[in-house]
């Protein structure tokens, strides 16, 4: 489904990704955990079409396609979603209207009809209730006096609103009680099935205890340095992240 | 000829014809023969260049037919409303729609109609003396609206001025008075439609009184020629309500004046502005709060959307005078710049004699957020259904605030329609 191949990334004449390679398949779920400033962030928005970045080498395709060549709206309808880090604030735009509005435009792009006012309220009360999100929250404009927790789990709302294929999560966790975080990982795990796909971006290995992931992935100084299973998880835990600094250097 | 000449002549001509014993035409031409058009020399019109109008030939003998069909085309002839019509500054009794006037309410062309409430308040709070054009508008006017509402009573339909202008070159000279009596409630709306190149030059007074409240739209959103200059002055006494939304989308030159003189306790006072110029489109406001008793509050914000060559003025003054104790006032002014061609000049301006108040101002001038318009492409929103969606919302946040449904709707389907 995603394939990405040696990946170097620049912002600011900085280059931040120094060759990634990474295979997604259909029905998996991939953490990429490491250091602050490893270029964990970085990866996801060049993988989501964010100005700024300038790709200096390697590849990415998705479903066959380069991802590349295509806009960041172009991305989105082809099934990528970006839970964002630092979710943004929309005044004057409902929650409701944002994603009627989405789906729409993701539809068009189809050549599908719009979608009727039942369908969409359905689909509007449904996934809320997969969050746990009061759907009167949904009449708010996007995010605004939101607390960080609601921000978060308004992002999965989104994510369970569009279906995407592939579903990115950029440190979900950050800023997050153990509760709210129960409740995002519970609502992720309800969306995974044999088609669709995560790319788990964390630095804490906690939110991995409730969203299993498949493979985890260690990307330090912008390559991905080593992968297993989920165990590596729990020693990065346990030992930190130093050990890997060490093996990098003595290499 | 230039235009102040050529208005004094047309004035000698025909001031016999304009009666009316409550107006001081004499001393209003005398006053415009002194002060003639504003400069760039006085502060209030350091930023606005009215040269167009000086230059623009105009003239108030211009003539035009009202055609029906015309009318039914403009939606809001046919809004669930009282409406006056007034054509190229004359008022149409046979257009307008008057639907419930009862022994408490006078809605009548104010220069044909012997209510005393006229004598008491005609001329009090505009004085020709404060400028050219209050001066040309009361010497040459002789038709616009009478609004009075007695005590206790309410007009239950809102009342629309609907003002066409379409003669060419013609000058409008309109005049309104709204007298609201104590406790008294109503809705007024001043929308203005215009055809071809003309001068539409209005003066508002409004007088409420003790307890009563006002829902007052001033709305501008046709016309690629049109010049306008207006002026509302408000004189609030306590707890009265004023509630005005200055929605100004469309015509070539703008200029609207607001003051209240917030004269009494438990006042609330709300001014609230759209503006929306593209093309070379200019449109300039200039509002005051006058805090002239304790205990007040005033609440103002003015938003702005600029592209291609359009400029706006924005001038907002908040005064507190020495008495005017436990004055709360509040301002607004942000900008949102679409093209590096256009401009905005926003001025806000405190001036706060008293020493126990609440004021602030704040204005903002700037770009759409790229980050916003990135979260938004993000879930599959192309750029430019995005950016107008940011545009839209920013805009919304003072069109919400229209009470009057119809309007409301119509002001988001224009808003829409010029955001392309």
């Amino acid at each position: 489904m995603l394939s990405i191949k040696n990946l170097k990334a620049k912002i600011d004449n900085k280059e931040i990704l120094k060759g990634i390679n990474l295979e997604v398949k259909p029905g998996e779920v991939h953490a990429i955990m490491g250091p602050n400033g490893s270029g964990k962030s970085t990866l996801a928005s060049v993988l989501t079409g964010r100005e700024g970045y300038e790709v200096t080498g390697g590849e990415i395709t998705y479903d066959g396609k380069n991802l590349l060549e295509l806009s960041a709206e172009d991305r989105a309808r082809a099934g990528i979603f970006l839970a964002f880090q630092y979710p943004v604030e929309i005044p004057g735009v409902s929650t409701t209207n944002f994603m009627k509005t989405a789906i729409n435009e993701i539809r068009k792009s189809k050549g599908i009809a719009p979608m009727s006012a039942g369908e969409f309220l359905k689909r509007l009360k449904d996934k809320a209730a997969l969050v746990e999100l009061d759907v009167e929250m949904t009449k708010r404009y996007v995010n605004v006096g939101f607390s960080g927790g609601e921000k978060k789990r308004n992002e999965i709302f989104q994510m369970a609103m569009l279906e995407p294929r592939l579903g990115i999560l950029d440190e979900t966790d950050s800023g997050l009680d153990i509760d709210a975080l129960r409740i995002v990982a519970n609502g992720v795990n309800k969306l995974r099935n044999e088609n669709n796909a995560f790319v788990v971006i964390t630095h804490y290995q906690r939110l991995l205890d409730y969203i299993v992931p498949d493979f985890v992935h260690v990307l330090y100084k912008g390559k991905i340095v080593k992968s297993g299973g989920k165990e590596l998880a729990y020693q990065l835990e346990e030992e930190g992240y130093d050990w890997i600094k060490e093996e990098q250097t003595v290499k | 000829m230039d235009l102040k000449t050529q208005i004094i002549s047309e004035y000698n001509e025909s001031s016999k014809a304009l009666k009316n014993g409550f107006v001081q035409r004499t001393e209003a031409i005398t006053d415009f023969e002194r002060t003639g058009f504003p400069t760039k020399k006085n502060e209030d019109w350091r930023f606005t260049n009215i040269n167009a109008i000086v230059n623009g030939n105009f003239t108030s003998k211009a003539k035009s037919v009202l055609d029906a069909k015309y009318l039914d085309s403009i939606p809001e002839y046919n809004f669930d409303a009282n409406i006056v019509l007034i054509h190229n500054g004359n008022y149409s009794k046979e257009f307008s729609k008057i639907k419930n006037p009862d022994k408490n309410i006078t809605i009548a062309n104010l220069f044909d109609t012997k209510d005393e409430i006229i004598r008491q308040y005609f001329g009090k709070y505009a004085l020709s003396s404060e400028g050219g054009f209050t001066a040309l508008n009361t010497s040459m006017a002789n038709a616009g609206t009478l609004v009075h509402i007695k005590k206790n009573a309410s007009l239950e339909k809102p009342l629309i001025i609907l003002n066409i202008t379409d003669a060419p070159d013609c000058i409008a000279n309109i005049r309104n008075l709204i007298v609201l009596e104590s406790s008294a409630k109503a809705e007024v709306s001043e929308i203005y439609y215009s055809k071809g190149k003309n001068f539409s030059n209005t003066v508002t007074e409004i007088i409420l009184n003790e307890n009563s409240e006002l829902h007052y739209n001033k709305i501008q959103n046709s016309g690629s020629d049109a010049y306008h200059v207006g002026t509302t002055r408000v004189m609030q006494e306590k707890h009265s309500r004023l509630f005005s939304n200055t929605i100004t989308l469309g015509g070539s030159f703008t200029r609207n004046n607001l003051d209240s003189l917030i004269n009494g306790e438990g006042i609330d006072c709300y001014f609230r502005g759209l503006y929306l110029v593209k093309d070379d489109q200019f449109i300039d406001n200039h509002t005051l709060a006058d805090h002239a008793k304790p205990g007040s509050h005033s609440n103002e914000l003015y938003r702005g959307i600029l592209d291609e060559s359009g400029s706006a003025v924005f001038n907002g003054k908040i005064m507190v005078r020495q008495d005017a104790q436990k004055t709360n006032a509040y301002q607004t002014n942000n900008n949102i710049l679409l093209s590096n061609d256009c401009s905005v000049n926003s001025k806000p301006q405190l001036e706060i004699f008293a020493d126990d108040v609440k004021c602030s101002h704040g204005a903002t001038t700037g770009q759409i957020d790229e980050e916003e318009i990135f979260y938004l492409k993000s879930r599959g929103i192309g750029e430019q259904r995005a950016r107008k969606m940011l545009l839209s919302a920013f805009a919304h946040s003072v069109i919400d605030e229209i009470k009057n449904e119809e309007i409301k709707a119509l002001v988001s389907k224009t808003l829409d329609e010029k955001l392309g």
